[in-house]
């Protein structure tokens, strides 16, 4: 009997910080973070007509009141080579384009950045952007092709 | 049994307080998590009040598993009449000066930097944004994938120096159907962003409505369209909406505008 009197004052004593009444808190610093996978792909096309697709899978942390994602050309930001997949100086016919979700495709070439998706506060939402790259029939994809591709995320309000 | 039973008792302690233990660690696991493959920059908003040689610091750190080089500039907002911003990537912020701006960041290290005022506008208020650019220092062939953060900056004037000023334009009817909205045109002629919010009070032929307007940050000088409310389900017909303005929970502007829902 002693034994269980003394079993249960141990319990008390465990049980007695979770049932007194303790502020808990602390601030949080505001951030935004972006993760993305390392994709590839695109490095060369077959040939013939066709739709290439590359997924590019993102992760996003933001804790401000709205966030947009964003995608844009990397290496220009204006002129012919805008948006479209080079192999030095051979361009290929059609931009390439992108969308979240079951939005239409956006191409790249625009002279607004397609905004892809916007958030409010987030934490590590998961964003599947898909990539796609059509070819003409005329079209012969020829080399080695490269792009850089800017992913942003930015806060909406100044 | 005596034994048996204190054993008993102190292994109940033990469990409780490696329960205790573990739900002391949970709140650290997103932590964990969101330092994995990304680029981040903490503060999202670096906020202070404008005079020269104000200054802050962001926080760079790099958690991809590659070094990355960083490119970091002050760049002025661009805002569409929707009121959304975007950083204007071929100018620069003037007055604002960014303490590195090229560097190469290696795998899982941080780097804090400094943004400062220069010079403060006429105005007395500087805003703008603070754009990173994390590009991967080896190219490979196909889609190379570069990380973009934008964060804001905002050189706010001095508790003195603060004006808030509103001028509403026109009033708009924009979409159709379900989203058909009441928009007004307001620029703000003040010197800050502090959100525009307030109320509006619609009637006409067709019945009345009344609400609150969400608010919407403008940037000095900008015109933005500010929805006031939604007009679905409202009939054809003649309408007046009385606007009530406020900024900084003052109301700084009262006006009255007439439209039609055709």
């Amino acid at each position: 009997m002693r034994s269980l009197v003394l079993a249960g004052a141990l319990l008390l004593l465990a049980a007695a910080p979770a049932a007194a009444q303790t502020e808990v808190g602390g601030s949080v610093p505001s951030m935004l973070s972006l993760e993305l996978d390392d994709a590839s792909g695109f490095s060369s096309f077959p040939a013939g007509p066709g739709e290439h697709d590359l997924i590019v899978r993102a992760r996003i942390t933001s804790t401000a009141n709205r966030t947009r994602v964003s995608v844009a050309d990397g290496d220009v930001a204006e002129g012919r080579r805008l948006g479209r997949m080079a192999s030095n100086a051979s361009l290929l016919d059609q931009p390439l384009e992108a969308r979240v979700g079951s939005d239409p495709f956006q191409p790249l070439n625009a002279e607004v950045d397609p905004i892809l998706a916007e958030f409010g506060p987030v934490s590590n939402e998961r964003v599947t952007i898909r990539l796609r790259q059509r070819i003409g029939a005329g079209e012969r994809p020829r080399g080695t092709y490269e792009k850089t591709l800017l992913i942003t995320l930015s806060s909406t309000a100044p | 049994m005596y034994r048996r039973k204190l054993a008993l008792g102190a292994a109940v302690v033990a469990g409780l307080a490696a329960t205790q233990i573990a739900f002391a660690d949970a709140p650290s696991a997103p932590r964990a998590t969101a330092a994995q493959g990304g680029l981040a920059v903490t503060p999202s908003i670096l906020e202070t009040t404008a005079r020269r040689g104000a200054s802050g610091s962001a926080t760079i750190t790099n958690s991809t598993g590659r070094k990355l080089r960083v490119t970091v500039r002050a760049r002025p907002w661009r805002q569409a009449r929707s009121g959304q911003v975007a950083a204007n990537r071929s100018k620069t912020l003037g007055g604002v000066s960014v303490s590195a701006t090229r560097f190469t960041l290696e795998a899982g290290a941080a780097r804090s930097v400094g943004v400062t005022l220069n010079r403060v506008p006429s105005r007395g208020s500087q805003y703008g944004a603070l754009d990173i650019v994390g590009k991967p220092t080896r190219r490979r062939k196909g889609i190379n994938v570069t990380y973009n953060l934008v964060s804001s900056l905002r050189f706010n004037p001095s508790s003195g120096a603060r004006r808030f000023r509103l001028r509403a334009g026109k009033a708009k009817v924009t979409g159709s159907g379900s989203s058909r909205a009441l928009v007004l045109q307001v620029r703000n002629r003040g010197n800050t962003v502090e959100p525009v919010g307030g109320s509006v009070d619609v009637s006409g032929s067709g019945g009345g409505r009344s609400g609150a307007i969400s608010s919407m940050r403008i940037l000095p000088g900008k015109m933005v369209n500010l929805r006031l409310l939604g007009l679905s389900g409202l009939r054809r017909g003649s309408y007046s909406a009385s606007v009530t303005l406020s900024q900084a929970g003052k109301n700084r502007l009262s006006v009255t505008r007439s439209f039609r829902i055709r």
